[in-house]
């Protein structure tokens, strides 16, 4: 009779199948210790996902986006005050302290220098905007400078030529590649966020399943040893149930937790950050346009039409609607703690409008664009002043922070921007930090849980199967 | 009674004697099962006293010492499945 050759492994496969008390306890260790390994993959990983998320938003990017808006408005403001400087006459009172202005937002300018190249994480598309813009700031500096003498000798259509090359400079190299900085910051942030938006749900139900599994499987073994050796309770492997199920809830909640925070910081905080810094740049831009249209008088048209475009990027109407009415409905919705509805209205100013969240944002968004209409109308008497009065009163109207006077309204805005970047900036930062204390300790903690998962697992199954040796 | 004295004069008990042991046992246990017998501590059979419990332990234990004596592993893990059939239920 011919003897049937059996594989090895076919002998195991077969056996596994079969009711025997040892194969099948080895079976629950492997299968269990198996799930432990597993669930400890997919914790860690899912955790480390949920890390470089809030890392990318709180410490990579977004500092960097902030750093942009920031080099960006100190350029600027820097020119803003170098054209108001030119169209004041050498030694008046407010030159001196326009200077000062111009020093203050040259060292604000540096530091935000320093503090972009130290967070570079994208590499050339950060370092070369970084390196151009440094490059460019110290030609600017001298050409503004250039200006400064030639006003103060006398020279006015030399100090206007410098002036331009140094405007040129800003639009051609300093705010480009601010721009540059900023989209290789943001587009990181925003494909990670939609990343982690799309994923986090499935990874955080891929950890919940893979733990109900494992506590799943230890309660099989739990009620196969019951059933098998008339011993009610396993101890070691009761003490991994419950630690499993502690343990995947308090994950799973954290998980939880975690998207909401990062949720709060990007959507609520970073979007309104975004839009409030955009606001603000594209205003300072407006102003200083203001001021160069009275400086520079044979390119007034273009500086007029800047004016007009960057005030439209903050805040633009379509027809039948306007500042008034619209600082209207937004007051009466305020009142009414409604939320935000302002039809017809623009920019981003009213992006920031349908971001409200925080206590006091609104308020601030608010006052901000009353001031920006009040802004608005002074620069209309202050351009029909220059048609028809001396230029001397338009200059007065640009510079002046009377109440009447251009500046105050703007000043107004700018402080009101100022109040509602800061509310979303702190709740941006405590979100942040919140979102990584939720990940605290979870890589760690998952190790150990499932070294004790498997830790328990053989305690609680090797005196069964030390039964079945010889 | 008369095997039990007669396995009790044993001195080295091998696989058959520790499953003659535990049958003995078991049948008793079965007996008081279907209450053809009734418990009573002061009666004894190997030794032990017939009430269900220490029957219980008893055979489980012999039937532990016949898995040691087991000539193959198929027949040890038999009898450890019946020693573990046949024990009293405890809470570990």
């Amino acid at each position: 009779m011919p003897t049937l050759r059996v594989d090895p492994l076919q002998q195991l496969v077969r056996s596994a199948f079969q009711d025997v008390t040892p194969i099948r306890l080895n079976l629950l260790l492997v299968a269990n210790c198996l799930g432990a390994l597993l669930f400890c993959l997919a914790s860690v990983a899912t955790v480390q996902q949920h890390e470089h998320a809030v890392k990318t938003l709180g410490l990579d990017a977004a500092p960097s986006v902030i750093a942009a808006h920031q080099i960006a408005m100190g350029v600027l403001k820097m020119d803003t005050d170098l054209a108001n400087e030119l169209l004041l006459k050498p030694g008046q009172p407010e030159v001196q302290w326009i200077s000062d202005e111009f020093e203050k937002w040259r060292v604000t300018v540096c530091k935000q220098l320093v503090a972009a190249a130290n967070n570079i994480t994208y590499g050339s598309s950060e370092q070369i905007p970084l390196e151009n813009i440094t490059i460019a700031l110290g030609q600017f500096e001298m050409q503004a400078q250039s200006a400064r003498d030639m006003h103060k000798a006398g020279k006015d259509a030399e100090a206007l030529a410098s002036y331009r090359a140094s405007l040129k400079t800003i639009q051609e190299i300093l705010l480009p590649n601010a721009d540059a900085l900023n989209n290789a910051n943001a587009e990181a942030l925003e494909s990670t966020y939609l990343q982690e938006v799309s994923e986090s749900a499935l990874s955080c139900g891929f950890v919940l399943v893979i733990g109900m599994v494992l506590v799943a499987l230890l309660a099989i073994t739990q009620v196969y040893l019951t059933g098998r050796f008339r011993r009610r309770l396993n101890l070691p492997l009761l003490i991994a149930t419950v630690c499993t199920a502690l343990f995947v809830q308090h994950l799973y909640s954290a998980l939880r937790e975690n998207s909401h925070h990062l949720k709060v910081a990007k959507e609520d905080a970073y979007n309104s950050i975004v839009s409030l810094l955009d606001a603000r740049a594209n205003a300072y831009n407006a102003n200083a346009s203001e001021s160069r249209w009275l400086l520079d008088r044979e390119q007034a048209g273009s500086h007029e039409k800047a004016f007009f475009d960057k005030m439209s990027t903050v805040a633009s109407f379509a027809p039948g609607h306007n500042f008034t009415e619209t600082v209207a409905r937004a007051n009466k919705q305020l009142g009414s703690g409604e939320k935000f509805q302002l039809p017809g209205f623009k920019g981003s100013l009213a992006d920031e409008f349908t971001n409200v969240r925080f206590e006091g944002e609104g308020q601030a968004a608010l006052e901000a664009l009353q001031a920006l209409g009040d802004y608005y109308r002074v620069d209309g008497r202050m351009r029909e002043l220059e048609r028809s009065a001396p230029h001397a009163a338009a200059v007065k109207l640009c510079l002046g922070y009377e109440p009447y006077a251009s500046q105050f309204p703007f000043t107004k805005f700018d402080d009101a921007l100022g109040r509602a970047l800061k509310i979303n900036q702190d709740h941006f930062d405590r979100a942040v930090t919140k979102a990584f204390d939720d990940l605290k300790g979870l890589v760690v903690f998952s190790q150990i849980v499932s070294l004790l998962i498997a830790f328990c697992t053989y305690a609680g199954l090797r005196p069964r199967l030390a039964e079945y040796m010889p | 009674m008369r095997a039990s004295r007669q396995l009790r004069k044993a001195v080295h008990y091998n696989y058959d004697a520790w499953r003659l042991h535990a049958d003995l046992l078991l049948n008793a246990l079965r007996l008081l099962e279907t209450r053809q017998l009734q418990p009573d501590a002061n009666f004894k059979i190997l030794a032990i006293p017939l009430r269900e419990d220490d029957l219980r332990d008893a055979a489980e234990a012999a039937l532990r010492q016949c898995a040691h004596c087991a000539d193959s592993t198929d027949k040890r893990i038999a009898v450890v499945d019946e020693a573990n059939r046949v024990r009293r239920k405890t809470w570990f």
